[in-house]
């Protein structure tokens, strides 16, 4: 097995929402964070991060503030809203019963 | 979506710059920490630079696709486009103003037409519940349409199963002041049910309209409390004198309201007042006088259903007439707006729309042109755009935004046109009219409403895609291919395109200049039309029969009168009455007019064989007859046609016409026309005698001196005797000039819009050669380092242009030739093929072309062969 994954579409979203789950962070903190808890697994494209984060943000999942940033430097914070947390909470739970599902199918049929 | 979203997307919209810099801003502190993250790990700053950039990929791209997260991003891109746009019209202003002049010339004039258009037949009138009002009639078993006594109409209103409610009305014009008044008798419900207030006193009620001969009080329009009482509030309990009857004003209608007739009414009066004032009466025991109705219809009913209702309900209730005059259908028209949009009224404004729209489109296909030869011009600029990447569909956006923001703007300024048209239209009308008809006609307030403002702005947008799509679509079709190799040249040419449009302006502009001649000389010989008789000179007179006898006998002592006499129909007004002959005769129906003997020798109608009516004849209604010279043609051929008799088909009883059911001719009159100018005066005529005294007959007077003065004269002495006895005097000849008005207005029409379209042309064909030239520099040039000669340059410019004027000529000249000979089929006095119309006009639209061609073709030959063949 390859030692990174390319993320399936749309689950890109459920992981951005987890990892704002906690403290507001920066898209370059997304990212790290992402690749860093997945072990390097998961390798987060900087073409498809930005456009999800505005994406979600037009959504009304995440709101956005500039703060400025460990370095000192003007930077945009993203912050998940009260429907965010909601939609993760589903997705989540969608998310396990799929992947239990499937992992049933791979090691029974 | 949250109203926080909305309001990030539109003010990104609007504050684009910062969202704009927001991005750069963000994608670049991504950059700065993935590059302190290699340089923590060790590298170099430059190598950590670098290598953070590779990792990020294009920048701009991810840019590119976070912003088409935002919503409205096709509103940023039509103001980029806008931007774009502006600045290609201020580096080619004259450009700009030629397109936005010429689309604003069509749809002004298409708006203005519009306006009328709605103004009549689109906009209901303001009264409650408009869409439910019909007119009703019935019709009998021959077809004869009657309308509803007033016995009928109150079983109506007391029980049927279509009208909710329905108002009973006769209508009447009078003399106040020597000017005409629009009356209207109604029933006590009328403004009750049309839910019409009044905006000072009261309207009429129902104890108005109770007691025959009650109820002398009147209620004016606002219109004519303004005009004729200068809105003078003091008018309430005053009283007004109408036809010699002193009325009682009770108050004045709502501002806006002028009852359901196409001309506006003035006043209204209770309906138990008609018979006093001269009108027969619709109370009378034995034959009461049928009234007009207007019903509203019952909620949810259509008017077919309500139709077939009110069939049933004729059929069942209207059972005491004979056998023939027995109901067959009940017959509703809608009462909406002032003239119906049905079939009849679509054919009459067909022409009109269809050749102010030719106009429109001959504007558009100019506009066409022009942005096709610019959008060539523009090939490097699109094609550059096109090998950056920019997509098929957002160039065909950018041009069709251009369009847009040229159609705008003549929108704005085809609104001021409209009203300059309409009020030049206006005026043009009024000056056309003879002078005593002017006060006949009123024009409804042509106001713009939300029908004519959404029309606009849709003309303009349908312009705006009928003269952007397509050269948009053909600019943009470059190969990348060629791009790519550096040159940005189109390699289709548009040719086919462009020359069809020209060729299909030449045809528009052919049959436009053709019905415009075939009007002006249809227009031409109706004024030449020879009546048959004399009209110069007669003071022709609408009396009330209550002063009758007086009036004569005051006009026969006149020192300004020379003859008085009388006839059932105005000579020329409208078409006389007909009847039919019995069958074997050979002629179906002939055109009747009941005449005292004093006629002939006022119109100078001669008596050509046998003699004339005698004062005997005339006064007891005795069964003689005088047929003009082709009635006894028809009738009796050859014979001798004195002695002859004039078999009539009429009904028994209750016709003017029963005295005469068999007449013997005692004389032959030279032919003259039956009352319609636009018919030959060869059309079977018949007269029957009868006197001036006679209830409803015209007075026709021929004068001494200046007839007007003597018009004047005659008026102001018979008022001051009998106040309120002259319901109209006119000249005759205001009737000739009033029936030749239409044609009249119908030729100045044309003629403008032949005019318009003319110059349209000469511009599109002037546009599109000067393009050609430019565009064949290249190949002149060459043709003259061969020794083509100036001449040969020129003819092969006009040859291009004779090419496309000569097809369209062909075309434009079959289909205006149809057109004639469908219109003809209608109007008799319509020329069919008129040697004159069908030859200048035509040549007028070839020389036209020539001259157009000629300065594209002049400077063709100053195309100097070395700097042509030098070119690219």
């Amino acid at each position: 097995m390859t030692s990174r994954l390319d993320l399936l579409q749309g689950t890109l979203d459920l992981l951005i929402l987890r990892t704002l789950r906690g403290d507001p962070m920066h898209g370059w903190a997304v990212s790290e964070r992402i690749q860093q808890i997945s072990q390097d697994v998961l390798q987060v494209n900087q073409g498809s991060l930005y456009p999800a984060l505005h994406r979600i943000e037009q959504q009304g999942l995440i709101r956005s503030e500039w703060g400025v940033s460990e370095l000192g430097r003007r930077a945009k914070f993203y912050q998940i809203t009260a429907t965010g947390r909601r939609r993760l909470e589903q997705e989540s739970e969608d998310w396990a019963r799929f992947s239990a599902a499937v992992g049933r199918v791979l090691r029974l049929a | 979506m949250t109203t926080r979203g909305w309001f990030s997307r539109i003010r990104a919209v609007f504050a684009r710059s910062r969202a704009e810099r927001d991005l750069h801003d963000e994608m670049d502190f991504h950059l700065i920490m993935q590059a302190k993250k290699h340089m923590d790990a060790g590298l170099a700053k430059a190598d950590a630079l670098a290598r953070a950039r590779a990792e990020f990929g294009s920048v701009e791209l991810t840019k590119e696709d976070a912003r088409d997260v935002r919503a409205f991003r096709w509103l940023e891109e039509f103001f980029q486009d806008a931007r774009v746009a502006a600045r290609g019209f201020a580096r080619a202003p004259l450009f700009a103003l030629t397109v936005i002049l010429t689309i604003a010339l069509g749809l002004g004039l298409n708006t203005a037409v519009f306006t009328a258009f709605d103004a009549y037949i689109l906009r209901p009138f303001a009264v409650r519940n408009p869409h439910a009002l019909a007119d009703f009639v019935w019709r009998d078993q021959r077809g004869f349409t009657h309308a509803l006594t007033r016995p009928e109409y109150q079983l109506m209103q007391r029980d049927n199963p279509a009208f909710a409610e329905s108002f009973g009305y006769m209508n009447m014009v009078a003399r106040v002041g020597g000017q005409p008044v629009f009356g209207q008798f109604v029933t006590g419900n009328y403004f009750s049910m049309l839910g019409v207030g009044p905006s000072l006193g009261r309207t009429l009620q129902p104890e108005d309209a109770l007691i025959p001969g009650a109820g002398a009080v009147t209620v004016l329009s606002h219109a004519a409390w303004e005009g004729r009482f200068a809105g003078d509030s003091s008018i309430i309990g005053r009283t007004i004198v109408v036809r010699g009857v002193p009325l009682l004003v009770v108050g004045v209608a709502r501002d806006g309201f002028g009852g359901l007739e196409s001309r506006a009414r003035d006043l209204w009066i209770p309906l138990t007042m008609a018979s006093a004032m001269g009108l027969p009466d619709p109370f009378d025991a034995v034959a009461p006088a049928p009234l007009g109705v207007v019903g509203q219809m019952r909620a949810s009913l259509t008017l077919d259903a309500a139709r077939s209702a009110l069939t049933a309900w004729t059929r069942s209730t209207i059972t005491d007439r004979p056998p023939k005059e027995l109901p067959s259908s009940a017959w509703l028209v809608t009462r909406e707006t002032p003239i119906p949009l049905v079939g009849e009224t679509v054919v009459i404004f067909a022409p009109i729309v269809v050749a102010f729209g030719l106009v429109l489109l001959l504007a558009c296909a100019n506009v066409a042109n022009m942005m096709l030869a610019r959008g060539m011009a523009r090939q490097r600029e699109i094609g550059i755009c096109l090998s950056l990447g920019a997509t098929r569909g957002r160039l065909i956006r950018q041009l069709l935004t251009e369009s847009l923001m040229l159609a705008l703007p003549a929108a704005a300024l085809g609104f001021l046109i409209s009203s300059a048209a309409i009020d030049g239209g206006v005026r043009l009308l009024f000056a056309a009219l003879p002078a005593n008809f002017a006060p006949l006609i009123r024009i409804v307030p042509l106001h713009t409403d939300v029908r004519v403002f959404a029309f606009m702005i849709g003309g303009a947008v349908a312009s705006a895609l009928l003269f952007g799509l397509a050269p948009a679509l053909q600019a943009t079709r470059p190969s990348i291919v060629q791009t790519a190799r550096g040159n940005f040249d189109n390699e289709f040419r548009p040719s086919r395109l462009r020359n069809a449009l020209v060729v299909a302006q030449i045809t528009i502009c052919v049959v436009l200049i053709a019905a415009a001649g075939v009007m002006l000389r249809s227009s031409a010989k109706l004024q030449q039309t020879d009546s048959g008789m004399r009209t110069h000179d007669i003071v022709h007179l609408v009396i009330q029969d209550r002063h009758r006898a007086e009036v004569v006998a005051a006009l026969r002592a006149h020192p300004l009168v020379e003859t008085v006499a009388s006839a059932r129909s105005t000579p020329i007004d409208a078409l006389f009455g007909s009847a039919p002959l019995a069958p074997g005769s050979g002629v179906g129906r002939v055109a009747f007019n009941i005449v005292s003997p004093e006629y002939f020798t006022a119109l100078e109608l001669p008596v050509v064989r046998g003699r004339n009516f005698l004062p005997d004849e005339a006064a007891s209604s005795v069964p003689v007859a005088i047929v003009t010279e082709s009635t006894a043609r028809k009738l009796w051929g050859s014979n001798d046609p004195i002695g002859q008799i004039v078999r009539l088909e009429t009904p028994a009883t209750g016709s003017v016409l029963t005295p005469f059911k068999t007449a013997h001719v005692v004389g032959v009159v030279r032919d003259v026309v039956s009352g319609v100018l636009y018919d030959p005066p060869t059309n079977p005529l018949v007269f029957f005698p009868g006197t001036p005294e006679a209830p409803g007959v015209r007075l026709i007077v021929r004068t001494r001196g200046a007839v007007e003065t003597a018009r004047r004269t005659l008026d102001s002495d018979i008022e001051r005797a009998m106040p309120g006895s002259i319901d109209q005097i006119r000249l005759l000849d205001e009737y000739v000039a009033a029936q030749a008005f239409p044609m009249r207005i119908a030729y100045w029409i044309s003629s403008v819009v032949g005019g318009i379209a003319l110059l349209l042309t000469l511009s599109g064909i002037y546009g599109v050669l000067s393009y050609i030239v430019a565009q064949r520099t290249r190949e002149i040039g060459i043709r003259m380092s061969l020794g083509a000669d100036r001449r040969a340059v020129v003819a092969l410019v006009l040859r291009q242009s004779a090419r496309l004027a000569l097809m369209g000529l062909a075309i434009g000249s079959l289909i205006a030739l149809a057109l004639t000979r469908a219109i003809a089929s209608e109007l008799q006095s319509i020329l069919t093929f008129d040697l004159a119309a069908f030859s200048v006009g035509p040549a007028l639209v070839v020389a036209a072309s020539l001259i157009a061609a000629f300065f594209p073709a002049r400077r063709a030959t100053r195309v100097e062969p070395i700097i042509a063949l030098r070119q690219d």
